[in-house]
Order: C-alpha cells, then structure tokens, then sequence
C-alpha cells in the first residue's frame, strides 16, 4: 500500500474525501466535454434511439387494440418505462469500462479507475434525467399528458435506476476482465431485461404464471414506482422500496469490491525502452 | 493497517493522538519517501512480470537522487510507483511529498481539449487556481495567447510539451520526477527547466530515474541503481555508474560521453 502524509489540519480520510470529490467534479466536467462536444450528432442520436424505441412499443400497443391502461396515455406510459430501463442500460455501459477508464488519465496519479467510473455515469444520468424532464414537460405542454402527480419521486426513481445500472456495471466489468465473451451474453441479457422489466406493461397485465419471476426484477419495482410517482391515476400494488434497496446496497457493495480487486488487471507495462531501441537516440538531453 | 488500527484501540483513538492520522497509519516521516520491501507485479496471467522484488530505498526532501537502470529494468514503474499511479503488490511505500508526474510526460494533457481546458483540469484535480496556472504556463512555457484555445492535435507536439512542464513546475511539487528525459523541446526551453530544477534542489527533491550517466553527474547529489529487481545505493556517482555498466554487460551504452 501507499501511504500519503497530508495536511495537519485536517485528518487523512477528510483529505482523502476531498481530493476524490475534487478529482470527479473535474472529471465530470472533462467526460461531458469528451462525450458531447465533439459528436455534434451524438445528442441527436440518443434521442433519436430513443424515440424509436417509444415509437415502436407505442404501435405495438395500437395494433394489439390497448391504446391507454388505467387512465394512463400510451405515449408518456411508454417514456417513463423507456427512460427507466435506458437510464440503467446506459449508465451500467459506463461504468462497466473498465480497460478505457484509467487508459485516457494513466499518467494522472490522483484520477483513479473508480472516479472515472463515477465522473461517467454521473455525466450519463445528468443527461438522462435531463432529458426524461424535458420530454415529460414538452407531453404537458403539447397537452398529450398531465404534469406529473409527483415529480421529485419521478427524479428519485431515475437516479435510482442509475445507482443500480452503475453496482451491476461495475460486476459485470469484472465479470468481462476475466470472461470477455461475456459481453455478448450482456447484450443478450439486456434484450431479455427490456422485455421483461415492465417497459411496456404494468402489474396487473402479467399474466398470473409469469408473475413470481416477474416480481424479482427490480427493474420492474422501478418502473412501478415511476408511474405511481407520473400518473394519478395508477398507484402500483407490488412496488417494494425495501427490495430495491436491498438490490442497489448488494450490488454496490459487491461492485465496488469487484472494481477494487480488478484495478491491478488494468496496469499496464508502460515500459518503453527495448533492447533494439538506439540509446543515442534520447533527444533532450 | 485495519489491524494495526485495532490493536492500538481503534480508529477513533488513534486519530485522537495523531489528528492528522500520518504519524499512527503512516508511521513514516514526512518529506521523506520510503520504499520498504516493496514487490511489485505487473500484469495478469501468462503476463505476469515480477518487476520489483522487495526493494527498499528512501528518498528525503532537498536532495537530487538518481536512480539508474537498464532497458526494461523497472524505471518507468518506480515512477508510477513513487507518484501513486501504481501500489505495490506487497510491501509498503510512506510518502511525505508530493510527487509529480513524470516531467518529460506527453500524454498528461488530453488531445482533443485545448490548453485552456487541460490546463484547468489539471488545476482543479491539483486545487490550483486555474487563472494563475495559465499565467504560469503562458509564462514559462513562452505560449501565445492565440494557442490558449485550440485543440492540441491541432497545434505542434512541442507546445504540449512546454505547457505539461511549466504547468508541472508552477504546480510546486514537493518532488519532481524525472523519467528518463530532463524535458522535450528546444535547446532553450530545456535549458531553463533544468535550471529551475537546479534552483530549486536546495528545497524541493529531485528523483531521475534514467539509463544515462551523464544526467546523473549533471544533476544528481546520490545514486541507485536498478540491480536483480533491487534498489542499491552506492557511495557515489561513480561506483553507482561503474556497477550499472556491470549489470548492463557494458552493452547499455546509453552514455555518449563515456567515462
């Protein structure tokens, strides 16, 4: 281990506190810029992705003859499902990169995997958030929805569903570390997740022989409790904040232990000299 | 340190001796840094590489020390070793400085950002007031205020180069770490970063850790050299430089001048 002197004034896990808080605020800032400034069309894309995804749950539902459920309109129904399983989708993507998270900062001592980690999904539940309250107050505005009943419990479940997207990326970064062909099982996974999780449909739609697997998917507690907090008209029968929280305290503690254990798999032999390389050849000197 | 902080009567008492915590969990000096039995191992797997096998070594503040060692010897990962980019598989590492990053290092600054933008990014992860640190770079650097916001995969390698140096001495470490190469760029420019080193010997540390002996009699008070995954320290310049080209079988001629 490495040990640190520090500040007299203050002791060595308040100055160990503050420079992590000040290495992801400075993050932050460097990954939104990375992610957004560059990729003129990189919002335009996400939104549209998700649009589609809205626009093709939506048909299904008007084709199959269920246009509203339980006073709730299709389209907002469908986006509060959609913003849930994304946000989590997304931000477990990002925090499952472990191999480029020191890679960019690697000769940067005090920015570590983790704060990466955390800079990046911090940056993609901001823009999520940002978005779901956009969309959310543009349906009120063009009259398809009423303004949410509770729209803190609203932000509250998307942060959530990020807490929880970024414990299980963390265990499945370190599942890829050691099985990489565990990536496309993850993708197959996701498939499954968003048919399974509650996007397109509530509690008592399920039929009754799906309903004990249905019931242990905390993805599905979310979107429960994301359209008890939208819609007056639907109080969720299931939604259990005691199971999420014992799903979102489990996983980030296993995921946090995962991305510490994993942490020496990424340091890289950054040796440059080799044997054939010319010693004459150091400039500089 | 979990056990050793419950064998002293828990966390709670030995911060109430020791507020700062340093003297209790640290247990080592401060501007000092010291490597006890440090193994370090790099890579996974098939990759595994025992680069460090319980080396020692110390490293007070106001001395220049360097550190001398073949191709493929360990240098670069002392470096990150001592700067906190890498922990020691075993053994322990107590640092009472604060280490910079390898002086000569190009890949500090992101590319696609402008010098503005590293420049503040580094600042606020080092809580430096960003304003001053520009100055500074400007200063020192020689830049132009017209390069301040373009991105540096547009401008030449030279000026990243002088902005990560001035910007890495206007920061103040305790102790610069030099890895390999003293500093990048024109003939002027490196020859006032080697007199600022050389000023501020007296007070800050300087650690070289490089294949060539002629940096370290320019610029070094005391010498080790990398030998069998061990740090060993010799009495002087040239016993150390003499031992390097033992353990080297004369064929590291990284020395142009020779003896």
């Amino acid at each position: 281990m490495t040990i640190w002197a520090n500040d007299r004034s203050e002791s060595w896990f308040v100055a160990a506190a503050r420079n992590q808080v000040r290495t992801v605020i400075a993050l932050v800032g460097t990954e939104a810029s990375a992610r957004f400034a560059r990729k003129t069309f990189g919002v335009v894309e996400e939104v549209g992705g998700l649009a589609i995804v809205v626009a093709g749950l939506a048909a299904l539902r008007y084709f199959t003859g269920s246009r509203t459920h339980h006073g709730m309109p299709m389209v907002p129904f469908l986006t509060c499902g959609v913003f849930i399983f994304w946000t989590f989708k997304t931000t477990l993507s990002q925090s499952s990169t472990f191999a480029s998270a020191k890679a960019r900062y690697e000769f940067m001592p005090r920015v570590t995997q983790l704060d990466v980690l955390i800079a990046r999904s911090i940056v993609n539940t901001l823009f999520y958030v940002g978005l779901a309250l956009g969309a959310f107050t543009a349906f009120y505005f063009i009259g398809i929805s009423d303004w949410m009943e509770q729209p803190f419990l609203v932000i509250a479940v998307l942060l959530v569903s990020s807490l929880l997207g970024f414990g299980v990326g963390m265990i499945f970064g370190a599942i890829n570390t050691f099985a990489p062909f565990f990536r496309t099982i993850q993708h197959v996974l996701m498939r499954v997740l968003m048919f399974t999780s509650g996007v397109h449909f509530i509690w008592p739609e399920v039929p009754y022989m799906f309903r004990w697997i249905i019931i242990e998917n905390p993805l599905f507690h979310l979107c429960e409790f994301i359209r008890s907090g939208y819609f007056v008209a639907y109080e969720s029968p299931v939604a259990s904040s005691l199971y999420l929280g014992v799903w979102i305290t489990s996983t980030l503690a296993i995921g946090l232990m995962c991305e510490r254990l994993c942490r020496p798999f990424y340091e890289r032999d950054r040796r440059r000299a080799t044997e054939n390389e010319d010693p004459f050849a150091l400039d500089g000197l | 340190m979990i056990a050793r902080l419950l064998k002293k009567g828990g966390a709670a008492a030995t911060l109430q001796e020791d507020p700062a915590g340093f003297a209790e969990i640290g247990g080592g000096e401060r501007d000092t840094i010291r490597l006890r039995g440090v193994t370090k191992v790099l890579g996974a797997g098939r990759k595994q590489t025992l680069v460090f096998d319980r080396a020692d070594a110390e490293f007070p503040r106001g001395v220049s020390i360097g550190v001398l060692g073949g191709a493929s010897s360990g240098k670069t990962t002392l470096v990150n070793l001592l700067n906190g980019n890498q922990s020691p598989t075993e053994g322990r590492i107590d640092c009472g400085m604060s280490v910079s990053w390898p002086l000569a290092s190009r890949t500090i600054f992101t590319k696609r950002f402008s010098i503005r933008q590293n420049v503040r990014f580094v600042s606020a992860i080092y809580n430096a007031w960003p304003p001053d640190m520009l100055d500074a770079v400007t200063d020192l650097g020689k830049i132009k205020r017209q390069d301040l916001d373009t991105a540096l995969d547009l401008l030449p390698d030279e000026l990243n180069t002088r902005a990560t140096i001035s910007l890495c001495l206007a920061l103040s470490f305790d102790c610069y770490v030099v890895d390999e190469r003293v500093a990048l760029g024109n003939k002027p420019f490196r020859d006032l970063v080697q007199e600022k080193l050389l000023e501020m010997r007296g007070d800050r540390s300087l650690i070289v850790v490089t294949r060539t002996a002629q940096t370290i009699r320019e610029m070094c008070d005391e010498c080790y050299v990398i030998i069998d995954r061990k740090l060993q320290k010799f009495g002087s310049k040239g016993e150390a430089i003499l031992a390097f080209r033992g353990a080297t079988g004369g064929q590291d001629l990284s020395d142009p001048l020779g003896e």
